[in-house]
């Protein structure tokens, strides 16, 4: 650490090979790192240097990135989370997801700003890290485990001052289902784009990391100013002071009905009765399930829920959530408001290592399928399946994770389960990534961060429109405006690139934006990150993720929402709404024209050079 | 004339309910439907800062945020709904 | 046969009583004082004057309020016509003159008055900030009467000031404007207070204010940024972007908040949101209800025919991620500018608030010199989101809306107000800043 020029960072990069059995440290580029920062930026750009975006992400020619940032080790706010970048078995393009919890500020203690890696084994392993020593180590005995078993049985390990943290796959990675997630801390999930397939792929079921390395603020005092403003805000802001509290994530249903945004059988309307949203809102979940609310690493939020439910068949379970999006899409989306299955469903997925959001968008897609009579039996023993019906909700878990039955087909994803029975059209994605719990048709600058998102169809990676009218009084923001979606939305998708990019939370942008940020990075690292730097690294990265997906053969057109957008209308305010194709061309080329790609949404080689990205060394 | 009242979050507890009915006069604004509503200081405390609302409340008429309309002068019908909640955001 | 003498209806009443609200809402009205008047050829093809009636409530005007008189002799009808109709006659004849309108300016008297034995004649007002030197002149004349009110000799005098002045002030009463339309009389007026209270404001301030006057003279073109656009008379009608219905809501909102909240007086400053090659602009941010003002579609490239204030809204996009744009003129703001802390010789390069909110919200405002390049406000601006002109008023910018942008110049308002208010009680400002904020 004293011999990396730039505090912070520990100046190593940990790369396994697991086709060859080795890891090796070899150095951060300092240049590299004032660049891209961490996260998501630095694990995009190693990402790049490592794969050929064209290569099969099931094999061993793949990789995965995890980086941590600059911020993580010192007292900054949610400043803990980890993102993972990989090239996605389930869209073809660039995989990109993020954890809270506290894995990621553990690895950054273990003495690593990123790790690497590639290749496959042939037999299952885990990675052991900690400071000074990295091992590959065979992990027979864990697999075909649950998350929860894995966490559990290696972080036995752990010692008094040094925990261990361990990140792993469940039976869903290892039997390659293409949106298998991974999670760390037992409930906390990388739940989007399928990395777990791309660690089952590779035979890897665990990481386990433990340390006790400290990074150097380098200006205490420019990183306190911009560290007690932060605070404060936070305490201030209605939504980060105690309304995350109590009622989490979920405390959104209600609100996201009222303004006609609630999605409902496959995206077919947005209605729903007053009684039955009652009975999945967060108000309700508070009220009947919640034990206690719980904190990711250094977050004074406290959305966590922690929650216990009925089993099916006498007895109490107890695990982590519903969040929002699982509620709604493992919930509405599916025809179900059954709080109770929804909460046992989540708790399996969970540990079997399974994406929620695109479950519960392929079981709906599903079920659209066999109420028009192209799916013969759910295989779940019950007869057909339909909207609705909460046991198979809960049953199809397990046989996903295990593609046993229908579940081999839910676990190819609701695009390739749709197209093979000849109705692409009737996959709500895009690029293959199942929609999250806002219809687009409410709100015309969401469709746009869903059709631009790099990773397909994300909320998090498209950009957060959702008519933060309601968050924060004075951030009005128009939700049907065709001149104003563009800009607005890519700032907002460099906002969640740099959060992505500092390992902190979404939920701090309700309290402030950029500039505590900017104060705080310029102060742990003695570097003048101002605001507009910032805003150059976001752009980087973004263009960055373009010019990977365009190598991975992404193109203009797959960045479009499904027919059913285009022609179905919801009602909003009295009054029809949907995202025509003319719309949707206007407002994706005037994205294009202001992120400075062509027409076609290519990066230009003159933008490639002005944002410094530099070739793949690869 | 009457219009609906819906709480949501913890003003649920601090309003007594999920939804309440309440009476107005004939061309009564949302200002005076709220004002009826915060009976007690405690209520107009959570509701109202000075004349106007609290800045991070949001009050909807029939799903349309009041700002977006004319606030508190906003003209009310009869069978109207009034959503009330504290702020929010999630994922 | 003439015509009714005292009912006004349609547009001519709304904007009689829009404008009288307005007045009453900016405070330069009390219940029943002050009168507007205007000139026209009515439906008839008569030479016309409209004029409220003596003892109307300007802030509250029903139709049978506004008189209607023939522009050749004054005539009275139910209710008597304003007490100053004459001197209003007699404006309204100047050539190129189609309104008049006399308010009592409270802040721009306030700095008007002087205790020496009278009669005698005032020295002018010499404004100090950009908009009345631009807009008023470098001097308004100041006049004294024994009788401020309805007499002949105001009658004499006013009209022959406002032949050389767009305004004229009268000791110890109020100030007369005139235009060619009521709004820009209107305009005038505004301006004018906003001068008195920016001087009122330094004042408060423990400025120097005649040493600010004379380096003002020594160096006009430098003592302030760009001059703003003159005052347009047409096209307040004109709206580019209908069908963006929910921006076009935020515009005219904000329009209100810049107006009511006294952000800017009347149809100054300029706001704007960008779209990917077009620029979405109001020329006139402030904007009274029913008054409204322009609001324009243009393209967001650089033009050689853009004025100031247009040219740097978009150097600032060209330059930036930001989507939105406000410039006001914020008068404790303008004062806070010039301050000056004890021991010190030149004015603060920052505001530092030392109100709760304020000083973490904002650990410091920058404070920029009239000459700052436009590179310098835009690094401000993206480092801080929202800076302080001397000489130039108040820019700030939003990443997302409009109404986000609108809370800067607003926590400034209140920032500066706080500022003022410690210093005018004696109190020690440097010991009421937190520590961090001078070193950062």
């Amino acid at each position: 650490m004293p011999d990396f020029p730039i505090s912070g960072f520990h100046g190593r990069v940990l790369v396994a090979d697991l086709t060859r059995g080795e890891v090796r440290t070899v150095p951060l580029d300092p240049d590299t790192a004032l660049r891209y920062l961490g996260g998501r930026g630095l694990g995009t750009r190693l990402l790049y240097d490592t794969i050929d975006p064209s290569c099969d992400p099931l094999g061993p020619d793949n990789a995965f990135v995890i980086a941590s940032s600059p911020l993580v080790g010192s007292s900054a706010p949610t400043a803990g989370r980890g993102h993972m970048v990989f090239k996605s078995p389930l869209t073809d393009v660039i995989g990109t997801s993020n954890s809270g919890g506290t894995w990621g500020a553990a690895f950054k203690s273990a003495g690593y700003d990123a790790l690497v890696v590639k290749g496959a084994a042939a037999s299952p392993v885990m990675l052991d890290i900690a400071p000074g020593r990295a091992e590959i180590l065979p992990a027979d005995d864990i697999w075909g485990k649950t998350t929860h078993e894995t966490n559990d049985i290696l972080a036995a390990a752990s010692e008094p001052g040094r925990p261990a943290r361990v990140l792993c796959i469940g039976p869903a990675g290892e039997n390659l289902v293409r949106f298998a997630a991974v999670a760390n801390d037992r409930n906390r999930v990388y739940g989007r784009c399928g990395p777990g397939a791309v660690w089952g792929s590779k035979k890897l079921k665990a990481i386990r990391v433990r340390g006790r390395e400290k990074i150097c603020i380098a200006d205490k005092e420019k990183y306190q100013s911009g560290h007690d403003q932060a605070i404060y805000l936070m305490k201030q802001a209605p939504v980060t002071k105690r309304l995350m509290r109590d009622l989490g994530t979920a405390g959104l249903v209600e609100l996201i009905n009222l303004i006609s945004m609630l999605p409902h059988k496959n995206f077919q309307d947005c209605l729903h009765r007053d009684e039955d949203v009652e009975r999945i809102s967060g108000e309700t979940l508070a009220k009947t399930l919640l034990e206690k609310a719980g904190s990711c690493y250094l977050c004074p939020i406290g959305c966590q829920r922690h929650t216990r439910v009925a089993g099916r068949s006498g007895g109490m379970e107890s695990g982590e959530g519903p969040e929002y999006e699982t509620m709604v899409l493992m919930g509405p989306l599916c025809g179900i408001y059954d709080m109770a299955a929804i909460t046992r469903a989540n708790y399996r997925a969970n540990e079997l290592g399974l994406d929620t959001m695109s479950y519960g968008g392929t079981l709906a897609c599903a079920m659209e399928l066999a109420e028009r009579g192209l799916i013969a039996a759910s295989g779940t023993g019950r007869g057909p399946l339909a909207f609705g019906d909460a046991e198979a909700l809960e049953a199809l878990v397990g046989m996903t994770s295990r593609r046993e039955g229908l579940g081999a087909s839910l676990a190819e994803g609701s695009y390739r389960l749709a197209a093979g029975l000849g109705r692409p059209d009737l996959a709500m994605t895009v690029k293959k990534l199942e929609i999250p719990a806002y219809d687009p048709r409410a709100s015309f600058t969401q469709a746009l961060g869903y059709m631009t998102s790099p990773s397909g169809a994300c909320h998090l990676r498209g950009g957060y429109a959702v008519s933060l009218a309601f968050f924060g009084g004075a951030r009005e923001i128009p939700r049907f405006s065709l001149i104003q979606s563009p800009i607005a939305i890519r700032n907002m998708q460099n906002t969640g690139i740099l959060q992505d990019s500092l390992g902190v939370c979404r939920f701090t942008g309700y309290a402030f934006s950029a500039d505590p940020w900017a104060r705080m990075v310029s102060g742990v690292t003695g570097r003048d990150f101002s605001v507009a730097r910032l805003e150059e690294i976001e752009n980087r990265v973004a263009t960055l993720e373009r010019q990977f997906n365009v190598e991975a053969g992404a193109t203009a057109e797959d960045d479009a929402l499904p027919d059913r957008f285009a022609d179905v209308p919801v009602v909003v305010e009295g009054r029809e709404r949907r995202v025509t194709r003319e719309d949707q061309e206007r407002m994706k080329r005037d994205y294009y024209a202001v992120r400075g790609w062509d027409a076609d949404g290519r990066p230009g080689p003159g933008l490639l050079r002005a944002l410094r990205i530099e070739e793949s060394r690869r | 004339m009457t219009i609906k009242a819906k709480f949501f979050a913890y003003f649920r507890d601090l309003f007594g309910g999920r939804e309440i009915g309440v009476a107005v006069g004939e061309g009564a604004t949302v200002g005076d439907a709220l004002a009826v509503l915060c009976d007690t200081p405690e209520r107009r405390r959570e509701i109202f800062a000075g004349d106007g609302l609290k800045p991070h409340l949001v009050v909807m008429l029939n799903g349309v945020p009041v700002q977006s309309l004319r606030g508190l002068e906003t003209p009310l019908s009869s069978g109207d709904t009034l959503a009330i909640f504290p702020i929010l955001g999630g994922g | 046969m003439s015509g009714p003498k005292w009912q006004a209806s349609g547009d001519l009443f709304r904007e009689f009583q829009a404008l009288g609200r307005a007045s009453l809402l900016y405070d330069v009205q009390d219940s029943h004082s002050g009168n507007m008047a205007l000139r026209r050829t009515n439906e008839r093809g008569e030479d016309e004057i409209v004029i409220t009636a003596t003892g109307s409530q300007k802030g509250d005007l029903e139709p049978s309020q506004i008189c209607f008189l023939s522009a050749t002799e004054t005539d009275y009808g139910y209710y008597k016509a304003s007490s100053e109709t004459d001197i209003h006659a007699r404006v309204l004849a100047l050539p190129g003159v189609r309104a008049s309108m006399h308010a009592h300016l409270k802040d721009l008297i306030l700095a008007t008055l002087d205790d020496a034995p009278k009669p005698s004649r005032p020295p002018d007002f010499v404004p100090v900030d950009p908009l009345a030197r631009h807009h008023l002149g470098a001097a308004i004349p100041v006049d004294w009467f024994a009788v401020p009110s309805g007499s002949p000799e105001l009658a004499r005098v006013i009209p022959e000031r406002l032949a050389g002045h767009p305004l004229t002030i009268i000791f110890g009463h109020g100030a007369m404007a005139k235009g060619r339309s009521l709004r820009e009389a209107f305009f005038r007026l505004c301006v004018g207070n906003y001068a008195g209270a920016v001087v009122g404001g330094m004042e408060k301030l423990r400025i120097d204010v005649e040493a600010v006057r004379s380096a003002i003279a020594a160096d006009p073109a430098g003592a302030f940024a760009a001059p703003p656009p003159d005052y347009e008379v047409e096209g307040d009608d004109r709206c580019d972007f209908r069908d963006e219905e929910e921006i076009l809501r935020e515009f005219v909102k904000a329009g209100h908040r810049i107006f009511e909240s006294r952000l800017s007086p009347f149809h100054s400053g300029s706001m704007s949101v960008r779209g990917v090659a077009t620029m979405l602009y109001a020329p006139k941010a402030s904007m009274p209800r029913d008054v409204g003002g322009p609001l324009l579609g243009v393209p967001l490239a650089a033009a050689a025919s853009d004025d100031a204030e247009t040219a740097l809204h978009k150097a600032i996009y060209a330059a930036s991620d930001f989507q939105s744009v406000m410039h006001c003129h914020v008068p404790e703001a303008e004062a806070s500018a010039y301050y000056v802390y004890p021991g010190e010789s030149a004015p603060a390069d920052r505001i530092i608030p030392i109100d709760a909110e304020g000083s973490f919200l904002y650990l410091v405002i920058p404070v920029l010199p009239p000459d700052a390049p436009v590179e310098a406000l835009i690094r401000s601006l993206h480092e801080y989101k929202v800076a302080v002109v001397r000489g130039g008023g108040v820019w700030a910018v939003g990443a997302q809306s409009l109404s986000e942008v609108l809370h800067h110049p607003s926590s400034l308002r209140e920032i500066c107000h706080y500022r003022i208010g410690a210093v005018e009680r004696g109190l020690d400002l440097r010991r009421m800043e937190p520590q961090k904020a001078k070193r950062w």
